[in-house]
C-alpha cells in the first residue's frame, strides 16, 4: 500500500512539474481516441477518416480550448454523414446544433462527460462515466451524460443501418431513409432507457458523495454502480434483451475497478484518524471534523559533508558575533513595525 | 535582493490575467442587471433557433400526421399548439439563462475584487519603497 501510495504521490508531482504538458498530452489523447473512434465507426469519407488526417486533427485540438475538439467531432461527424446519406447529415446535423444550443450556451465545461461517454461505451466501460461525473462534475454534468449515451445509440445505428441507406436497389415500399435515421432517436427505447438509468445514477452519485459521512465516495460508488445494475437488469427484461445482462455485469465490475482508481487518485482519506475541534470567534461557534488525506512522507535525504568542503564550492559561513546577531535581530524587528524591505536597513 | 511579497502578488495578478481575465472582463464592464439583460437577449434568438430545430424534428418524425393535419381543419390547433409550447419552452430556457448568468456574474465579480485587492497591496508596496528611496 505504501509503495502504492509512493507511486501515486511521485504521478503527482510529475503532473505538477510538467503540468502544461501533461494538459497538452491529455487533450491530444482524449481528441486522438474521439476522432479514431468517429472514423474506425462511421468514417464513410475516407479521405477524412484516414490516419494521418485525425493525427493531425488531434495535434492541433491538443494547443486549443476543448470546446474546439468537440467543434471538430461534430463537423468531422457531419462530413462522414453527408458522404453516407444527406439525411444522416441533416439529422446529425441539427441534432448536434441542439445540444450545442440547449446544453453547451450554458457548461461548455461540461463537454468532457459528453465526449468521454461514446468512447467509454467502445470500451465496454460505460457504467463508469456517470459514477465518475457524480464524483467529479456537478449535477448538472449528469445532462451531458445523457447527451452521450443519445449521440452513441443514434451513431451505432447509423453504423448497423448504413448498408440499408446506401442501398440503391431498395424498394419504395419500405423505410425511407429519413424513416430509418430518425427511428434511431425516436423508436430507441433501449437508449431512452440507458439515458434514464444513467443521467439517475450520475444524480444519485453526486448526491450521496457530497454528504458528511464516512466513507461518502465508497458508499456513493457502490450506490451508483448497484442502481445502474438493477435499473438495466430490469429494463432488458422488459425489453427482451437478456443477452445484454451479461456484458452489463461484467463491464459493471471493469467500471468499478475505473472508479476507486479514480477515488484513490482524488479522494484517499484515512478516516482511522479522524480530528475533531471546537472553536469560537466573535460571530459563529465551529464544530470542525478533519479527516487526513493518506500521504507518505518523502524520504529525508541527509548530506554529510567531510574535511575541507572549500573546492566542491560550499561556502562556509564565519562565526558571526554575539553583537552582529543582535543588530540583525533589531533590523529585522525594525523593518517588520514598519513595514519596509529588510535590505533598505542594509 | 528580490521582494517575496511583491512577487508573491505579482504571480497571483500575473496567474488571473493568463487564465480568467477575458472570462471575468465583462463582469468589470456591465452592471449585474445590464448584464443579465444581454445574455437573455442573446438566449431569445438562441432559444427560438433551438425550438425551431425541436419542431424541425417532430415535423420529420411525424410527416403524415403532419400532411392530415395542413389538409385538414385543425391546422388553427396545431398553430395554437406550436405558440403554447413555444411561449413554454422559452420560459424555461430564460429562467435557466437568468439564474446561469446571476451565478457567473456573482462569480466573476468576486474574482475581479479578488484581483483588485493583489494590484492595491502592490501599487502600496511600490509607494512605500518609493517614500523610503526619498
Amino acid at each position: 500500500m505504501t509503495k502504492i501510495l509512493e507511486i501515486k504521490d511521485a504521478l503527482i508531482r510529475f503532473t505538477e512539474e510538467y503540468e502544461a504538458y501533461v494538459k497538452i498530452l491529455g487533450k491530444f489523447l482524449v481528441a486522438l481516441s474521439l476522432f479514431l473512434l468517429i472514423s474506425m465507426n462511421i468514417g464513410y469519407n475516407t479521405r477524412l477518416s484516414s490516419l494521418p488526417v485525425v493525427v493531425v486533427l488531434a495535434l492541433v485540438c491538443s494547443l486549443l480550448p476543448q470546446f474546439v475538439t468537440v467543434i471538430f467531432s461534430m463537423i468531422l461527424v457531419c462530413a462522414n454523414m453527408y458522404s453516407l446519406c444527406m439525411e444522416a447529415a441533416l439529422i446529425s446535423a441539427l441534432l448536434l446544433l441542439l445540444l450545442l444550443l440547449i446544453y453547451f450556451r450554458f457548461t461548455p465545461k461540461g463537454t468532457t462527460a459528453m465526449l468521454l461517454t461514446p468512447v467509454a461505451f467502445k470500451l465496454g466501460i460505460p457504467y463508469a462515466m456517470p459514477v465518475n461525473t457524480g464524483l467529479l462534475g456537478e449535477a448538472y454534468n449528469s445532462f451531458a451524460v445523457g447527451c452521450g449515451v443519445v449521440l452513441y445509440y443514434f451513431f451505432a445505428g447509423i453504423h448497423q443501418n448504413a448498408s440499408i441507406l446506401v442501398d440503391p436497389n431498395r424498394g419504395n415500399e419500405q423505410l425511407s431513409n429519413l424513416d430509418i435515421v430518425l427511428g434511431q432517436l425516436t423508436g430507441n427505447r433501449e437508449m431512452i432507457l440507458v439515458v434514464m438509468v444513467m443521467v439517475i445514477a450520475t444524480l444519485i452519485t453526486y448526491m450521496i458523495r457530497r454528504m458528511q459521512m464516512d466513507n461518502a465516495w465508497t458508499i456513493a460508488i457502490a450506490s451508483g454502480l448497484a442502481f445502474q445494475i438493477v435499473g438495466l437488469v430490469s429494463g432488458y427484461l422488459f425489453l427482451k434483451l437478456s443477452d445484454r445482462i451479461l456484458p452489463l455485469i461484467i463491464g459493471s465490475v471493469v467500471s468499478g475497478v475505473v472508479c476507486f482508481i479514480i477515488k484513490f487518485f482524488f479522494m484517499n482519506l484515512d478516516y482511522a484518524r479522524i480530528e475533531r475541534t471546537q472553536f469560537e470567534d466573535d460571530d459563529y461557534y465551529y464544530y470542525v471534523k478533519a479527516i487526513p488525506k493518506k500521504n507518505v512522507s518523502g524520504e529525508e535525504i541527509t548530506v554529510k559533508y567531510y574535511g575541507n568542503t572549500g573546492s566542491i564550492g560550499k561556502r562556509m559561513d564565519r562565526k558571526k558575533s554575539s553583537a552582529e546577531v543582535d543588530e540583525e535581530i533589531s533590523k529585522k524587528v525594525f523593518a517588520r513595525e514598519m513595514d519596509i524591505d529588510e535590505d533598505l536597513l542594509k | 535582493m528580490i521582494n517575496e511579497d511583491r512577487v508573491k502578488e505579482l504571480y497571483a495578478i500575473a496567474q488571473y490575467e493568463g487564465t480568467q481575465e477575458q472570462k471575468n472582463r465583462q463582469m468589470g464592464q456591465y452592471f449585474r442587471d445590464d448584464y443579465v439583460w444581454k445574455e437573455l437577449f442573446k438566449s431569445f434568438f438562441l432559444g427560438s433557433i433551438a425550438y425551431a430545430i425541436l419542431i424541425v424534428f417532430w415535423g420529420l418524425a411525424n410527416s403524415s400526421k403532419l400532411g392530415a393535419i395542413m389538409n385538414g381543419d385543425s391546422i388553427t390547433i396545431l398553430i395554437i399548439t406550436v405558440i403554447l409550447t413555444y411561449i413554454a419552452f422559452m420560459l424555461v430556457y430564460m429562467l435557466v439563462t437568468y439564474f446561469c448568468a446571476s451565478k457567473r456574474y456573482a462569480m466573476g465579480r468576486k474574482e475581479l475584487k479578488r484581483y483588485s485587492a493583489h494590484l492595491k497591496k502592490v501599487n502600496q508596496m511600490y509607494r512605500r519603497e518609493e517614500k523610503l528611496k526619498k
